[in-house]
């Protein structure tokens, strides 16, 4: 009976969502509002095609997802989606295996300048899923690594620019409780004055997320605390950033081997400031520090993973890691060339890494650089046609005999069209990746036991990749091809250890009117010698409407995820009911993952006894909840 | 014809104040006319450049640099409702149309009839019916919508 009612009630609530828009009467203001919303959207400003393909997340359509971490918009992003690790550290690229990290290629920029964890490598791993009340919009460019903005090469770069103070001046609270005691905060002020403008978001996550059943009395957590400070000062010409997160996390299998761990946690502080400056209109300067204190707890009843017999079956330490960053790019315009060329050095330095009872760790490096020059001509060719290329020289070295320097050659070659309403672009490219220092120091020493490896290669990608879309008065589509080769991959893979992989992805979006409109995107994969696979076909997609009556605001999306692993479709369906009381104040009604379908990634099992696999757990990184939300702005 | 390559530069976050001008221009050449129909000129006092550069392609606007030849007043700033509030207070009898570009200057200014701002990254629009009442301003049907009791 209820069951039914229910059933009835959710059919009618969709046919609601898909056929009111169709109701609504739109005249030529709201046209005009729609066009002067599009054409000055902030993203607008921000948008480089060049940098590679672009997946566009505007402001807009971030509020009306009620995306409150990186996260909420990570699950619906092609390629990568949103997967944790065997720590339940934010890892798109993760295999559940039993690597440190896996998604060092993608990297993380907040207003222009990287956030990364050092050593640890990416930002991801800590701001993965971090909040986004700062943010404005985020971009999401794949396949072609820019060589202006990335000091690392990446082959996919995440942009999430901050909220201007010229549209959001003043101060916003935010609060929200939600399924078993979780409840989050956030304060944002922003304002100029005398043409400084500054901003300030502070926010609290009491995250408690589902337990994992593992066999054992005591199911795997992964709930965490975390206090996030974003701040920026800027002028017409510089701008400062201070960034600083203390995140206490359990870290669900940590270093467990059968993910049965009697202790599992870390805790994280981290700092980052930057400034940026223009000296002349073409010279552009950067510094960044970052810096992230680590406290690891783990232990077990059984032999640990990464760590020797020299620890038992515990392992306490602390560590901490420093990067410094510096670039310098000159951009100039000659006759139809825009050349960029630069140079950008980083240094990653671990600071110390102490174990309770043994004391100083020794690796067998503890410094790497970056020293990386750059070259890009942009040239066009009419109106309508722009040739690109780019060459980038990386040279990474470590204080250590037992590795010689990297040399990365990076090379993209690309074309682009434009006309009134069409776009085609086209790139070839070829990229070289490393390892994240703590993976390499990792393969070399393992802690004293395994003694030296060979983790001193480097990652050689090959990649042509097209992309052609329509943009009408009311729709937008677009359609990706990425045909990509990965030569002696940096992580284990199956047959000669080169992946090679074709993925499509299709995007459609229509606006009913100025406040109604739906999004549909569909993924496809195929893979060639992945992971320990010969063969991997992933296919996934979303579709979402949004939908305004009066005071009332509607979000519906699903995101579909099937691969050939286990031919499991996935549903993760997230809705939420806005009511906007009045320009101030807005209450809202959110539930992610209401079916408890949502994609699932295996976390592998080895019994330590006998050196057995055990079953995979498989493990949601999207919790089902229910939140409600209030926003107040003053 | 649309600006081609509108994808190639547009990078920095240092441009602060960057507006599509046709946009702009279409949507308050309409605003214009309607809060002012009858005006065979319309005297704008407008202290941002962006905007000044904008509205002076309507062939009816003059622009004037002081309160008292306005026929319309755009508050772009809080210095500016500033300096329009000391005034105010000593010509207590004056009164023009004022309308804002933001949310805060709306409503902290009682006698503005209206704003076109951005609130959650989408552009509102909004006119406060006893202020136009004030004015005598009886706007078109397709702004009718937009028109509101109260903040």
């Amino acid at each position: 009976m209820v069951t039914g009612f229910y059933k009835q009630f959710l059919k009618m609530y969709l046919m609601g969502v898909v056929l009111f828009p169709a109701l609504h009467a739109e005249n030529q203001i709201d046209t005009l509002l729609t066009e002067y919303s599009r054409k000055n959207d902030l993203s607008q400003k921000t948008i480089d095609q060049n940098k590679g393909h672009l997946v566009l997340f505007t402001r807009d359509k971030l509020e009306r997802m009620h995306a409150k971490t990186l996260k909420d918009v990570m699950k619906m992003a092609p390629f990568v989606y949103y997967h944790e690790n065997r720590y339940a550290l934010p890892d798109p690229l993760t295999s559940g295996a039993f690597e440190p990290y896996r998604s060092n290629f993608v990297r993380l920029f907040i207003d222009g300048v990287e956030i990364t964890q050092g050593w640890l490598g990416s930002g991801i791993v800590l701001y993965g899923d971090m909040n986004i009340d700062f943010a404005d919009h985020i971009e999401f460019y794949y396949m072609a690594p820019s060589l202006e903005s990335s000091v690392e090469p990446a082959f996919l770069t995440i942009f999430v620019y901050s909220k201007d103070v010229e549209r959001d001046s003043g101060t916003q609270v935010d609060v929200s409780a939600g399924s078993r005691g979780y409840h989050a905060e956030s304060v944002n002020h922003s304002g100029s004055i005398e043409g400084v403008s500054y901003m300030l978001n502070l926010s609290h996550t009491r995250e408690k997320r589902e337990k994992i059943a593992n066999g054992t009395a005591s199911p795997l957590c992964r709930d965490f605390d975390r206090t996030q400070l974003f701040g920026y000062v800027k002028n017409e010409s510089q701008t400062f950033h201070l960034q600083l997160m203390q995140k206490n996390m359990d870290a669900l299998s940590g270093f467990s081997l059968d993910a049965t761990p009697q202790n599992a946690g870390v805790d994280f502080q981290n700092v980052h400031m930057d400034y940026q400056a223009y000296l002349t209109e073409r010279l552009r300067v950067q510094f960044a520090y970052d810096t992230l204190y680590t406290d690891i707890a783990m232990s077990d009843d059984k032999p640990l993973l990464f760590v020797g017999p020299l620890f038992g079956n515990s392992f306490y330490a602390k560590a901490r890691n420093t990067t410094y960053s510096a670039e310098m790019t000159y951009r100039t315009q000659w006759k139809d060339h825009r050349v960029a060329a630069g140079v950008k050095a980083r240094m990653k330095h671990l600071d110390y890494l102490k174990a309770n009872g043994v004391g100083s760790i020794p690796l067998d490096f503890d410094e790497e650089n970056i020293l990386s020059v750059f070259v890009q001509d942009q040239y066009h060719l009419s109106d309508h046609e722009l040739i690109n290329v780019g060459l980038e020289y990386s040279a990474i070295s470590r204080n250590s005999d037992a590795l010689k320097t990297d040399d990365l050659f990076q090379m993209r070659l690309g074309y682009l069209w434009s006309s009134e309403n069409w776009h085609y672009k086209t790139y070839l490219y070829r990229a070289m990746f490393a390892l994240d220092p703590f993976s390499t120091a990792m393969n070399l020493t393992s802690f004293l036991n395994l003694g030296k490896g060979s983790a001193n290669s480097v990652q050689t990608t090959w990649g042509v990749t097209q992309e052609v879309g329509y943009e009408g008065e009311r729709y937008r589509a677009d359609l990706m091809l990425f045909l990509l080769k990965d030569e002696e991959g940096l992580l284990q893979n199956g047959g000669d250890g080169n992946t090679k992989y074709v993925t499509t992805v299709l995007r459609y979006a229509y606006d009913f009117d100025r406040l109604n409109s739906m999004d549909l995107q569909l993924y496809y994969a195929h893979y060639k010698d992945i992971f320990t696979l010969d063969k991997l076909e992933d296919y996934s997609g979303y579709l979402t409407f949004t939908n305004t009556y009066g005071k009332m605001a509607f979000y519906n999306g699903i995101v579909w995820h099937l691969n050939s692993i286990d031919h499991k479709n996935y549903f993760d369906w997230t809705s939420s009911i806005t009511w906007n009381i009045n320009e101030d104040l807005s209450v809202t009604l959110k539930g992610e993952n209401i079916l408890d379908k949502a994609k699932k990634t295996n976390v592998f099992r080895i019994d330590p006894a006998t050196g057995m696999m055990v079953a995979p757990l498989q493990i949601s990184p999207i919790d089902r909840r229910v939140v409600v939300e209030l926003e107040y702005l003053f | 014809m649309r600006t081609l390559f509108t994808f190639i530069l547009l990078v920095t976050s240092v441009t602060l104040h960057a507006v599509d001008e046709k946009s702009t221009f279409e949507l308050y050449d309409k605003l214009l006319s309607a809060l002012m129909p009858n005006k065979p000129a319309y005297r704008l006092y407008v202290d941002d450049p962006v905007y000044k550069n904008i509205l002076k392609k309507e062939e009816k606007v003059v622009f004037v640099d002081r309160f008292e030849n306005a026929d319309f007043i755009l508050f772009t700033d809080e210095s500016l409702l500033e300096r329009y509030r000391e005034y105010k207070q000593a010509h207590p009898e004056y009164s023009t149309i004022l309308f804002a570009t933001r949310y805060r200057l709306l409503k902290n200014c009682k006698d503005a009839v209206g704003a076109l701002y951005w609130r959650k990254g989408r552009p509102q629009l909004l006119f406060l019916k006893p202020r136009l009442k004030h004015h005598n301003i009886v706007l078109p049907t397709m702004f009718k919508k937009f028109e509101i009791e109260t903040l």
